[in-house]
């Protein structure tokens, strides 16, 4: 019985994605502004092509604290409150830059451990750069392409988001759908397929304007460039310039990994951000 | 879930649907005061000025569109070999029609008419209603816009409703059009409803409940009897996203738990966004024996696995994700049933332990191994338990719970991202 509430509490990034309900307005508006001229009706817009917007991100969490340096570039540290204790021991033990104080964690500017294991080269279940559909969209790619390209391609691939699953990567490439979990499970996919190091980063983005800061939960890819990881986000979100906030390495890449990902949405969801300037 | 028998019949409903008086999908809409472009006019000479049309009327759309019908007689119906028998409002006497084993029910109402399509056969009533409303209303009048969507249960069947508005070019004009279609499914049978007129929302609900309330039909009279029947609701921050219906039969010395999830959201850009899903779940001996799982979206199909066992050791089978897929699992004493996971529930509730953990199978958490739920006391004093999922336990729900410590209902807050789940009806006719 309980077990049906289990299932909702899975498909929680359908659920939190869910829009609000749209305006019921379009033909009413029609009639009352049409009156007795002729007036072109205005028709309701098709879905538009994917442009630099962010509608429905995953969650987003109120953020607080000096928010101009992050717009300044400086380094800054982030308290996440509010989370339960296993939450908290999950976050500090995936951030190596994690330590949890009373009832938040505070987490550093934040990188990954820098050994690249097997399993950022082999498929696996949602990274699955053995498939058809991933292998010829990285046949299609030259090897050696610059990153930032590489980038761009698997960005270009995608014909429309389409916010609330998470697919694999190779059923990302064959619909040409996906929100940021997809754009960052392809890209690291087809970086495998390539032979480079890859992996899938979980975590925030925080965006800034001249009042306000702003951060949903946001998903990437780090490329081993044979030196370093470095930062990649194939989603428009990118072009925004975010702040990026790792959380946690996308771990299990099994058929398990919805949980994983379900429960990290779920604490990003009831969480808030303190920002501060780095000591 | 899927199959032959039931794409073919939905294709025979959607082709008779265009077949039917499909109002047009702008026969019945209402018609803006929008005159068309006007033609230019030749110059005019002095004395030959004639006197200039009246203005057409303007209509006021929102008032039509608010527009609803008070409660119009109830009329008995059924199908000349007694496989089906229901009461029907309508303004005049409906009719009666079956073609290919699909009855076909048009009952005028106001302006126009609610048509009803009775299949004997279960259908995922979420993908009836998005099919039905891409093969009429997605053709028709490809402007459109869905409005609302929610759902309840009347009788003991669940039904999922819809509203779209649209916009159709004629001749004269612009034409908006107000669309309404509902579906529901429970046992062997399907019913899917439509109404295409400005307005009579609520009552072309009203209309629909009243068909659920009384519809008996062949395939269900049927059915063994459930031992336990419920229907839940779930709600994100007050607005349905799936409605539940779960049931449990017994079969010799087993018992055998059926659940069907329907789920309709509006997406973005006023579009609809559909999944299903289904269970079936063979209970021996108080452990789970075997299942099957399948869940679509879209019409696309998400995952459908076998799970058997063989004593502690559970094999699942099947595909994810368009991939062959298979996984292997022990779960010491095997999965619980109904019964073993309510009281894991209850010694927790009844004060007698501070928590207890059980194994479930949920596919849409982790298809490859089961997924432990830790029950302890809730401190949010209007519920009873708080319920954890995962190995973090970072999926949160407090839930009251029945006497029998079975969920009553629960919701799961994430920010300001309330999720509720409420039971909406349950029928127990014990063992």
């Amino acid at each position: 019985m309980i077990l049906r509430a289990a299932l909702c509490a899975c498909t929680l990034a359908a659920c939190a994605t869910a829009a609000p309900a749209p305006e019921p307005t379009t033909p009413a508006n029609t009639a009352s502004a049409a009156a007795n001229v002729p007036v072109p009706v205005p028709v309701p817009a098709a879905s538009p092509a994917p442009s630099v917007k962010i509608a429905q991100p995953i969650g987003s969490v109120r953020l607080s604290g000096n928010v101009a340096a992050l717009r300044e570039g400086k380094p800054v540290l982030f308290t996440v409150h509010g989370t339960s204790a296993p939450a908290r021991s999950r976050l500090a033990l995936s951030h190596p830059e994690a330590r949890t104080t009373g009832d938040s964690i505070t987490i550093g500017p934040g990188t990954l451990p820098t050994p690249v294991l097997e399993r950022h080269r082999a498929p696996s279940f949602v990274v699955d750069s053995d498939q058809p559909a991933v292998l010829a969209l990285a046949q299609s790619i030259p090897p050696g392409t610059p990153l930032a390209e590489l980038r761009a391609r698997i960005g270009a691939h995608f014909a429309r988001i389409q916010y609330g699953d998470f697919w694999t990567a190779s059923r990302a490439a064959a619909r040409q759908a996906g929100d940021c979990t997809e754009h960052a499970v392809l890209l690291a996919a087809v970086a495998r397929a390539h032979g480079l190091p890859a992996r899938v980063v979980l975590g925030y983005a925080v965006l800034t304007d001249d009042q306000n800061g702003y951060a949903f939960g946001h998903a990437w890819t780090e490329i081993h460039d044979g030196k370093q990881w470095q930062r990649f986000d194939a989603t428009p979100t990118s072009n925004l310039n975010p702040t990026y906030i790792i959380l946690s390495e996308l771990d299990d890449e099994g058929p398990g990994y919805a949980i994983g990902t379900s429960e990290l949405i779920s604490i990003l969801l009831r969480t808030s951000l303190d920002v501060e300037l780095a000591p | 879930m899927a199959g032959g028998k039931r794409a073919r019949l939905l294709a025979c409903m959607i082709g008779l649907l265009f077949g039917a008086p499909l109002a047009g999908c702008g026969g019945s809409a209402a018609e803006p005061a929008t005159t068309p472009k006007s033609e230019p006019k030749p110059a005019q000479t002095a004395g030959e000025e004639k006197p200039a049309e009246p203005p057409a009327p303007a209509v006021d759309v929102a008032a039509m569109f608010a527009t609803e019908q008070a409660q119009q007689p109830v009329h008995l119906l059924g199908t000349p070999d007694g496989k089906l028998k229901a009461r029907i409002e309508a303004t005049t006497t409906p009719t009666v029609a079956v073609e290919d084993g699909l009855v076909i029910i048009t009952a005028p109402n106001g302006p126009s008419a609610v048509q009803c399509f009775v299949s004997p056969a279960r259908k995922d009533s979420a993908e009836v209603l998005r099919l039905m409303a891409d093969g009429t209303l997605g053709k028709a009048a490809p402007d459109h816009r869905w409005v609302d969507v929610h759902g309840d249960q009347a009788g003991g069947w669940p039904y999922v409703i819809a509203r779209a508005h649209y916009l159709v070019d004629t001749p004269k004009g612009k034409l908006a059009g107000d669309f309404k279609i509902a579906s529901s499914a429970r046992g062997e049978t399907t019913v899917a409803c439509l109404y295409d007129a400005p307005g009579h929302y609520a009552s072309f609900e009203r209309v629909l409940r009243g068909l659920l309330e009384t519809l008996d039909t062949a395939e269900n009279r049927e059915l063994p009897k459930a031992l336990r029947s419920e229907i839940t609701r779930t709600r994100l921050d007050g607005r349905m996203v799936s409605l539940s219906f779960n049931e449990t039969r017994k079969d010799g010395k087993a018992e055998v738990f059926e659940s069907f999830d329907a789920m309709l959201t509006l997406g973005p850009e006023g579009t609809l966004a559909s999944s299903d899903s289904a269970k079936t779940e063979t209970f021996r001996k108080g452990r789970l024996e075997s299942g099957t799982y399948a869940q679509s979206k879209h019409g696309e199909m998400d995952y459908k696995l076998e799970l058997s066992s063989k004593k502690d050791v559970y094999s699942v089978a099947g595909t994810l994700q368009d991939k062959p897929f298979t996984a292997e699992f022990t779960v010491a004493g095997g999965l619980p049933d109904s019964e073993r996971s309510d009281a894991a529930a209850c010694v927790v509730h009844r004060g007698k332990k501070p928590n207890s953990e059980i194994m479930g199978y949920v596919p849409d958490a982790d298809p490859s191994a089961p997924t432990p739920m830790h029950f302890e006391k809730s401190p949010d004093p209007a519920n009873h338990l708080r319920v954890s999922l995962g190995k973090a336990q970072g999926l949160i729900m407090d839930v009251t719970v029945d006497a029998e410590c079975a969920m009553d209902k629960g919701v799961m807050r994430a920010g300001e991202v309330a999720i509720e789940i409420e039971r909406l009806w349950l029928e127990k006719h014990g063992k």
